[in-house]
C-alpha cells in the first residue's frame, strides 16, 4: 500500500484522514434522523444558542462535576439570562424557562453537596 | 305528634331529594335474592338493546371483589365504567374474561359481545342483555342452598370464605401482578355515637381477604390520623364510608348485628 | 323523640357521590387518563383538550416537559396561536416541516393569521357550536401493547422494555445534545406508616423518560432545603411524586407498584 509514497508524506495523509473522521464524529448528531446540531444549524444568527447548548448539555452529568465546574456553569447562565430577555415573546418565554431549570438544577446540585 | 314529625320528614325528604337524586339513591330495601343486582345500561337502550343486569352473587362465588374493582377497572357508581361492545371486544372491562378463551372450571368463558355490531337477539346478546327485570333463577336457589347465611337472610360471603365453601380467585391471568399479598391486621374500633347501640370493631383482615387497599384508601376512608371522623347512618345510607359497598353489594346496612353485634352477627346455619 | 328525629334525618340527608368525602372519586376510563384541559383566554376557541396517551406513545417526558417547554399543569403554559405559529410549544413539532414516526408530516398548529374555514383549528379546540375536536383511536392503538391495571390500561414500562413503544428523545431545533446518563442505584425510602412496605425508587427508570431538571429542584428540592418527608396527602394533592403520578404517569391507586420491598 506504501510502496510508491514516501514514508512522511503517507504518515500526512494518514494524520489527516484520522482528524478528518475525528471531525465527522465530533458533528455527528446522534439522533435518527440526522438532525443538524441545534447549534450549528444557527450559529450564525446566534451565538447565545452555542453557548446555551455548552452549558445545559451538561445537566445529565452535573453529579460528576466539581464545585468549580458548577459554580462556573451557574455563572455562565446568569450571563446568558440578558441575551434571553431580550429575544422576541415565544421564543423567551420558552427558553427563559429552560434556562431557568438549567441553572436550579447546576444549583440543586451544589446544594445538595453543602454540609450542614 | 309522632305521626306529624315523620310526615313533615317526609315531605321536606321528596322536596330536597328532588328526581335526579332519588333516581340515584341506592335501593336499601331490594329483596334477598335482588341484592346485589346493578343495571348496566349506559349505552343499551339508545343502542336499542335490553340493558344489562348483572347479578353479582354468580361472579362473586368465583372471583375477589378485587379482581373486577381493582384489576378490571370496573367502577362501583352507576354509569361510571361504561362499558360498551366495544371496550368488551377490546379485552377490557367483561371482555377480559368473557373472550372464548380463557377458562373457568376446565371450560371457555362465553365470549361477551361476539356478534356485535349486529344487535338481533338471534346473536346470542340476551344471554346478559336481558332487561332490567330478570328474576334470579334456579341457579341462585342452588346457589343459596349450599351458603351460610346471616341472621337476616342473606348469604354470609365472609362465613363461605372461611368455612371454603366458595374459594375465590384473586387475580386475572395477564392482569394481575404477581405479588404476594399485603398481610393487613389491623383492627379499628368506631365508637358509637348513640348510647344505644354497641361500637364496631373494624376488620381489616376480614376486607383484606376481598378487596386491597386501592379501593377505600384514600377517597373512601382517608388516613389523616389528625382528623376525627364520624361516620354517621344517614351518610352512610347514600353510599359514603361503608356505604360505597354495604348498601348494594356487600351485606347491607340494615344486618346492624353484623357490625354492632358480636355473637348475634356470626352465620345462623 | 330521639328516633323519630333520627328517622327523619335519614330521610333527609341528600345522596351523595363523586368528590363528597366518603365516596370513591369517579374512575377515569381508559382512553380519558392523562387528559389535560387547557382553556383558552380571551378567545372563541374552545379549550384544547390533550391526552397523552398518543404523544407518550411516541416521545420521552423530557422533550416536552424540558425541551419544549410544557409545563405539569393545566394552564400552567401559557400557550398562545402566536407561539405555535413561530415553532415553539406544539408548534415545535406540529408546523407541517416536522415529520412523524412513518414519515409524514405532522399538521400544522395554529396557522397566523387563522384559516377562514375553522375547521383546521377544530381539529384540537373543537369548534364552538359546531363538531367536537378529533378523537384518535384509543383501542386500535392499544390493542396489541402489554395491559396493565390502572391508568390507560396498557403497562408502558413493559411495552418500552419490549420496544413495542420506542419514544424519541430529541427534538430538532430545541433539544439539546447530551451525554448519556450514567447509571444511577436504584434505593429505598422508609415510609411513614408502620408496616406498609418500603418504597423502592428507580432513578434509572425515571430519567429515561424525564432527564434531570424535570424534577429538579422544582418538585423534588432536596433534603438540604428542608424536604425530608413526602407524605401520602401531599402525593394525592399533586406534589412530589404526584406531579406525574396522579395525572399521566402510572396512578397512586397502584400501591405495590412503590411499596414494593417487605420490611424485613
Amino acid at each position: 500500500m506504501s510502496r510508491g509514497i514516501p514514508p512522511d508524506r503517507w504518515a500526512a495523509r494518514l494524520a489527516a484522514a484520522a482528524a478528518l473522521s475525528l471531525g465527522l464524529l465530533a458533528v455527528s448528531p446522534g439522533a435518527p434522523g440526522a438532525a443538524p446540531r441545534l447549534a450549528e444549524a444557527r450559529a450564525e444568527e446566534e451565538g447565545w444558542l452555542v453557548e446555551f447548548e455548552a452549558v445545559c448539555a451538561r445537566t445529565q452529568d452535573a453529579m460528576t462535576l466539581s464545585d468549580e465546574e458548577l459554580h462556573a456553569l451557574v455563572g455562565r447562565c446568569d450571563q446568558l439570562k440578558p441575551k434571553i430577555e431580550g429575544l422576541d415573546p415565544s421564543r423567551r418565554k420558552v427558553w427563559s424557562k429552560r434556562l431557568q431549570q438549567c441553572r436550579d438544577l447546576y444549583q440543586f446540585v451544589l446544594d445538595a453537596r453543602v454540609k450542614g | 305528634m309522632g305521626v306529624l314529625a315523620t310526615a313533615l320528614g317526609l315531605v321536606l325528604a321528596a322536596a330536597a331529594a328532588g328526581e335526579d337524586d332519588a333516581a340515584k339513591a341506592p335501593a336499601v330495601f331490594a329483596t334477598v335474592e335482588l341484592h346485589g343486582r346493578i343495571v348496566m345500561d349506559v349505552f343499551s337502550t339508545k343502542a336499542n338493546v335490553p340493558a344489562v343486569t348483572f347479578d353479582h352473587w354468580r361472579h362473586r362465588a368465583l372471583y375477589t371483589c378485587r379482581v373486577c374493582h381493582v384489576d378490571l377497572g370496573f367502577a362501583m357508581n352507576a354509569g361510571e365504567t361504561q362499558v360498551s361492545a366495544a371496550t368488551n371486544e377490546a379485552g377490557t372491562h367483561c371482555g377480559a374474561c368473557h373472550d372464548g378463551k380463557r377458562l373457568q372450571d376446565g371450560r371457555p368463558i362465553f365470549r361477551a359481545c361476539s356478534g356485535w355490531p349486529r344487535t338481533d337477539a338471534a346473536r346470542g346478546c340476551t344471554r346478559c342483555h336481558t332487561g332490567p327485570n330478570r328474576a334470579p333463577g334456579a341457579a341462585y336457589e342452588e346457589l343459596k342452598r349450599a351458603m351460610p347465611l346471616d341472621v337476616a337472610g342473606y348469604i354470609d360471603w365472609a362465613a363461605a370464605m372461611r368455612r371454603g365453601v366458595v374459594k375465590p380467585v384473586d387475580g386475572v391471568e395477564g392482569i394481575s401482578p404477581k405479588r404476594p399479598p399485603m398481610k393487613v391486621d389491623h383492627d379499628v374500633q368506631i365508637r358509637p355515637l348513640g348510647s344505644w347501640m354497641n361500637g364496631v370493631t373494624f376488620s381489616h383482615r376480614k376486607h383484606v381477604a376481598w378487596i386491597s387497599c386501592e379501593l377505600c384508601h384514600p377517597d373512601v376512608f382517608p388516613m389523616s390520623r389528625r382528623e376525627q371522623v364520624r361516620y354517621d347512618m344517614a351518610a352512610m345510607r347514600l353510599g359514603r364510608h361503608c356505604g360505597a359497598c354495604h348498601v348494594s353489594v356487600a351485606f347491607p346496612l340494615g344486618t346492624c348485628q353484623r357490625c354492632h353485634g358480636a355473637e348475634s352477627g356470626r352465620a345462623v346455619r | 323523640m330521639i328516633r323519630l328525629v333520627a328517622l327523619a334525618a335519614m330521610f333527609l340527608a341528600l345522596p351523595v357521590r363523586g368528590d363528597e368525602p366518603g365516596t370513591r372519586k369517579r374512575r377515569t376510563p381508559p382512553q380519558e387518563f392523562g387528559r389535560v384541559v387547557n382553556q383558552v383566554k380571551k378567545s372563541k376557541m374552545g379549550p384544547v383538550v390533550f391526552d397523552h396517551w398518543l404523544h407518550r406513545a411516541k416521545y420521552t417526558c423530557r422533550v416536552c416537559h424540558v425541551d419544549v417547554g410544557f409545563a405539569m399543569k393545566a394552564g400552567g403554559t401559557d400557550i398562545r396561536a402566536a407561539d405555535n405559529a413561530s415553532g415553539m410549544y406544539c408548534g415545535a413539532c406540529h408546523n407541517e416541516r416536522a415529520k412523524a414516526d412513518g414519515g409524514a408530516r405532522i399538521f400544522a398548529a395554529c396557522k397566523i393569521p387563522a384559516p377562514a374555514d375553522a375547521g383546521a383549528c377544530g381539529r384540537c379546540h373543537g369548534v364552538p357550536g359546531g363538531e367536537p375536536r378529533h378523537q384518535y383511536d384509543f383501542a386500535s392503538f392499544t390493542k396489541d401493547l402489554p395491559r396493565g391495571r390502572f391508568g390507560n390500561g396498557v403497562d408502558w414500562e413493559i411495552a418500552e422494555q419490549r420496544r413495542l413503544v420506542k419514544p424519541v428523545d430529541f427534538v430538532e431545533g430545541l433539544s439539546v445534545k447530551r451525554a448519556p446518563m450514567p447509571v444511577q442505584k436504584d434505593f429505598a425510602l422508609g415510609p411513614k406508616l408502620a408496616g406498609m412496605p418500603e418504597i423502592i425508587f428507580s432513578h434509572a427508570k425515571h430519567t429515561v423518560w424525564s432527564g434531570c431538571e424535570g424534577c429538579h429542584p422544582e418538585i423534588f428540592t432536596g433534603v438540604k432545603r428542608g424536604t425530608t418527608k413526602f407524605s401520602m396527602v401531599e402525593i394525592f394533592d399533586g406534589k412530589f411524586c404526584g406531579a406525574c403520578h396522579v395525572n399521566v404517569a402510572f396512578p397512586l391507586g397502584d400501591c405495590q407498584r412503590c411499596h414494593s420491598k417487605p420490611v424485613q
